[in-house]
């Protein structure tokens, strides 16, 4: 079972997701600088570490990862705007 | 092809609703300096663009953007949630409700409907970039005047600032662009030429 729970984990979707817009979008105009690729690939396995954990244990966040062991999870997962995702 | 994550930029968990602010925020969704027209406005001149780092930085940045407007709907959504006929009435929200109930829908504070007017996709190189430096800084205007309108409400001051710091960082990165394009021009005068149409516009050929 996993050590965090679903809240924490996708505190930690959203902040290695948020480093990654934030270094993307400079590497998009600094293609050539190596610090960046450094931090883009640290955070790159950290939200893919994440992304993992948080679908084997509480479902997919995207339509291309579901388990359908459980039937068709994907609905049930609260939707961003209902507010209970923040929970 | 965009690929849809069900999580939002920055979260946003409001407890208490208020129709009031709601009605000013809505404009950050419709508005002449919301989101949808910034989305709309980069995703549709990338296609010009002759250069591949602009491409890539409208792309990436068009799709930040729309991951931005779902923020600002949830904000007006959650503002909007359970309201009671009183509320709507002493809010003065009744004049959107009476057309959209509280579903979201993209308009200006003042009531204007989104229009694609509200933005440029010109076709000349410089020129779009231009507009998307200030595009960026007339959003971050709007989220300056919308954070005096907040500053009691932390639940949603917090979103609105991570907004705004977005708009600066965005700024920056055509800033960027725009040194990109302007280095290749190779020549005193850069207006003179719209590397986007021009086929004798200096590295042309150098673009991809």
């Amino acid at each position: 079972m996993c050590n965090k729970t679903k809240q924490q984990l996708l505190t930690d979707i959203n902040q290695y997701t948020f480093m990654l817009d934030d270094i993307t979008l400079f590497l998009d105009t600094h293609p050539c600088c190596e610090d960046a690729m450094e931090a883009y690939n640290t955070y790159k396995k950290l939200r893919m570490e994440a992304m993992r954990e948080y679908t084997e244990n509480y479902g997919a966040l995207c339509r291309y990862n579901v388990d359908t062991d459980d039937g068709w999870s994907y609905i049930n997962q609260p939707w961003p705007w209902e507010g209970e995702c923040g929970r | 092809m965009w690929v849809y994550e069900k999580r939002l930029q920055f979260p946003v968990n409001i407890k208490e609703t208020n129709a009031k602010l709601a009605q000013d925020i809505i404009s950050q969704y419709g508005g002449p300096d919301g989101e949808m027209g910034a989305s709309m406005r980069y995703l549709s001149q990338r296609y010009a663009m002759p250069y591949k780092e602009c491409m890539a930085t409208l792309t990436d940045i068009g799709t930040e953007e729309l991951g931005h407007l779902e923020i600002v709907g949830t904000i007006v959504y959650q503002l909007t949630k359970d309201l009671s006929m009183e509320e709507i009435k002493a809010s003065g929200f009744d004049k959107y409700y009476v057309d959209h109930t509280v579903g979201i829908w993209p308009q200006a504070a003042g009531g204007v409907p989104f229009n694609a007017n509200q933005f440029q996709s010109k076709g000349d190189t410089l020129t779009d970039l231009y507009e998307d430096m200030a595009a960026e800084q007339k959003a971050r205007s709007t989220y300056d005047n919308i954070l005096r309108l907040c500053r009691d409400y932390p639940d949603v001051y917090e979103p609105i600032k991570f907004l705004r710091a977005r708009e600066i960082a965005h700024f920056q990165r055509f800033g960027e662009c725009m040194r990109i394009v302007v280095d290749r021009m190779g020549q005193k005068n850069f207006y003179a030429m719209n590397p986007a149409f021009d086929r004798s516009a200096p590295c042309v050929d150098c673009k991809k």
